[in-house]
């Protein structure tokens, strides 16, 4: 049996190794912003307490997704007093269909996102920054550009289309 | 035309804005064209992504900070290492903050900079945005002001709300805000470091990321906050500060014994004089959409007179009127004393000043906070209802009320209704019954706000209107 500062210190590598693909795929099930961070955490708390049965041949990775998935499917069992946290209905849709854990990225790369945003136009990039810097909602960053906040939305929805395809144009190159 | 609405849907989804109705119309759209769902999957890995990214708050080491400080807290763990190993995960400290200060600091500097160089006199730093109730803004000369509208400007000075069912919001020029609601009295200064002072009451402040040199500082009379960049709630009651925190890290300083912690995001902790207690930072509970008040610890206006108390003074005015000897009341008292508790009793409406927006003259009237003993967030589902158990001692009408916040977003406002009553009663109201009171939040609907405050009023004294219990019961399911 591992050390307990050996096992913390290999934990802590595959956390941060793991992360960002545990919080992208939690957000993908519908799962609030807010909770994505909270939901990634107790799937990763969980695999930490069942750490023995952890086979480590197997992908770390996809175990703790399918703690997080089992996390939110009880999440919606608890219905109402849930409403808050998740749009239960969209989130069973997505479970059932079970590819919630198919993203085309193995590798979530936000060096080459980042690279994408800085070809972005000023003004998208502006809109990005205050949504996602400042944690501006789509009605205050149409008070701020003086825009609606339904073209805010779909200026957002637009950016987030140009900057996948992207990052997908530029794994492309690199593979 | 579907296209459009599916996109108009799917850029609330991801804002995270979507409310039942729409969920239900999205969900439709959907099974119209399944391939819109592989769509929403993408729009929110990106965003996701994105805020990753972007989102100081959300860098791996905050990430992997909080999560060991979930796992040296669980208490499996602490006893399975306890048994097992005699040792604990090492935990690392997180080096997020140094380089969030520097990033925000020359923005900071710089909006501050400008902003002292173009000002001569005492510098205007905050305007109100949002005023609903009755409030008055007292000068640091002590000149009252007493009719606040929005958009008024203010140099530093104290915001008091003259009654329990008022909200105001101030904005300040780097597009923080405070929220304060109930009885409350704040005090600010930005010189250029901002220092509030929740005297008493509740706040709700959101802090854009603060110089370095110059962290939001917030005073209370129990603890002192100190503030990069965040958002979080601080209630002031019953001689104790309760923080909560939604976003960022806040340092939670006991003023009794100097005594710190640092709050993380989605975490809370209770400050009081009482240095025998220990500072716990303890997780917040996932929101829920039912209440049952906590008498007498969730009052925050009103008289609370406990059972006993009662049963003195019916007693004394048996005895006034000669139904009793004070041999047979001393004997009566004593055989109910062991029966009756502190936290049995009953909550009388207390005389306040009327909005002036709506009604003059005075009103009677008793409150509650939500947000002091429960453990976390109280959101009003739709289908939700009140249950309102009290008396009145002559046929009355009554107001009932509450203050309620958009979720997580800087927007609040009231509702009330109103009912005749006489005698004892037991109201069931559903929240779909309360009218829209103000003007600033975006939707009238009150499903899906977060609840802060409730109330109940009357104009009529002689009804002396009393509350005994208050219930925010779940939709049926």
């Amino acid at each position: 049996m591992d050390s307990p500062s050996t096992h913390s210190n290999q934990f802590e590598s595959l956390v941060l190794e793991h992360h960002i693909r545990v919080r992208a795929f939690v957000r993908t099930l519908g799962v609030e912003a807010d909770w994505v961070d909270d939901i990634a955490q107790e799937a990763f708390l969980k695999a930490y307490l069942d750490w023995e049965s952890y086979d480590q041949t197997r992908d770390f990775g996809k175990w703790v997704r399918g703690i997080a998935a089992n996390i939110v499917r009880n999440e919606i069992r608890k219905q109402a007093r849930r409403q808050r946290i998740l749009n239960s209905d969209l989130v069973k849709m997505i479970l059932a269909e079970g590819k919630g854990d198919q993203s085309a990225w193995d590798h979530l790369p936000l060096e080459i996102l980042k690279t994408c945003m800085s070809k972005l136009n000023q003004l998208n990039r502006t809109i990005v920054e205050y949504r996602y810097r400042e944690g501006l909602n789509a009605s205050e960053i149409a008070e701020q550009t003086e825009r609606t906040s339904a073209n805010i939305r779909q200026m957002l929805i637009r950016v987030r289309r140009q900057l996948r395809l992207c990052v997908e144009r530029q794994l492309a190159l690199e593979s | 035309m579907n296209h459009d609405r599916f996109e108009e849907l799917l850029g609330r989804l991801v804002d995270d804005e979507l409310t039942a109705a729409e969920q239900t119309e999205l969900i439709q759209l959907v099974e119209e064209d399944p391939a819109r769902l592989g769509e929403i999957r993408n729009q929110l890995e990106v965003s996701e992504l994105i805020a990753l990214s972007e989102d100081e708050l959300k860098a791996p080491e905050s990430f992997l900070s909080s999560l060991q400080e979930r796992i040296e807290n669980d208490p499996f763990v602490t006893e399975i290492q306890t048994a097992i190993h005699s040792g604990k995960p090492i935990r690392k400290k997180s080096n997020l903050l140094p380089w969030m200060i520097a990033t925000a600091a020359v923005f900071a500097l710089l909006v501050t900079s400008l902003f002292f160089f173009t000002s001569s006199q005492e510098p205007v730093i905050a305007e109100l945005t949002e005023i609903e109730g009755s409030f008055q803004w007292i000068d640091p000369n002590g000149q009252v002001i007493g009719t606040l509208e929005e958009g008024q400007s203010f140099t530093s000075g104290t915001l008091e709300s003259l009654a329990p069912d008022g909200m105001a919001k101030l904005k300040f020029h780097d597009g923080s805000w405070i929220h304060v609601w109930g009885k409350s009295s704040l005090s600010i200064t930005a010189n250029p470091q901002k220092v509030l002072r929740l005297h008493y009451g509740n706040a709700w402040i959101y802090a854009r990321r603060q110089p370095q040199e110059h962290p939001l500082l917030v005073h209370t009379p129990e603890a002192d906050l100190k503030v990069l960049g965040t958002l979080f709630n601080v209630l002031v009651n019953h001689s104790q500060t309760k923080l909560l925190v939604k976003k960022g890290l806040v340092r939670l300083t006991r003023n009794a014994d100097g005594a710190h912690v640092d709050v993380p995001a989605m975490h809370r902790v209770l400050s009081s004089t009482d240095t025998n207690e220990s500072l716990s930072v303890v997780p917040q509970r996932r929101p829920v959409v039912f209440w049952k008040s906590n008498l007498p610890k969730d009052v925050t206006g009103g008289r609370w007179k406990p059972e006993m108390h009662a049963l003195r003074e019916e007693v004394r005015a048996a005895t006034d009127k000669g139904e009793m000897t004070e041999e047979e009341a001393r004997r009566f008292l004593e055989s109910r004393m062991t029966d009756l508790l502190d936290d049995k009793g009953r909550l009388y409406a207390t005389r306040v000043k009327r909005d002036p927006a709506t009604k003059a003259g005075l009103t009677y009237m008793a409150s509650l906070s939500v947000l002091l003993t429960q453990a976390g967030p109280t959101f009003l589902a739709e289908g939700a209802r009140f249950i309102v158990k009290g008396e009145v001692q002559t046929p009355t009408q009554i107001m009932v009320g509450f203050c309620a916040l958009d979720s997580g977003l800087p927007s609040g406002g009231r509702y009330y209704v109103e009912r005749n009553v006489s005698g004892p009663f037991e109201l069931e109201i559903p929240i779909s019954a309360f009218q829209f009171w103000g003007k600033s939040l975006r939707s009238s609907n009150p499903a899906g706000k977060e609840l802060l405050q409730w109330w109940c009023s009357t104009d009529s004294q002689e009804a002396n209107l009393m509350i005994s219990g208050l219930e925010l019961l779940a939709p049926e399911q």
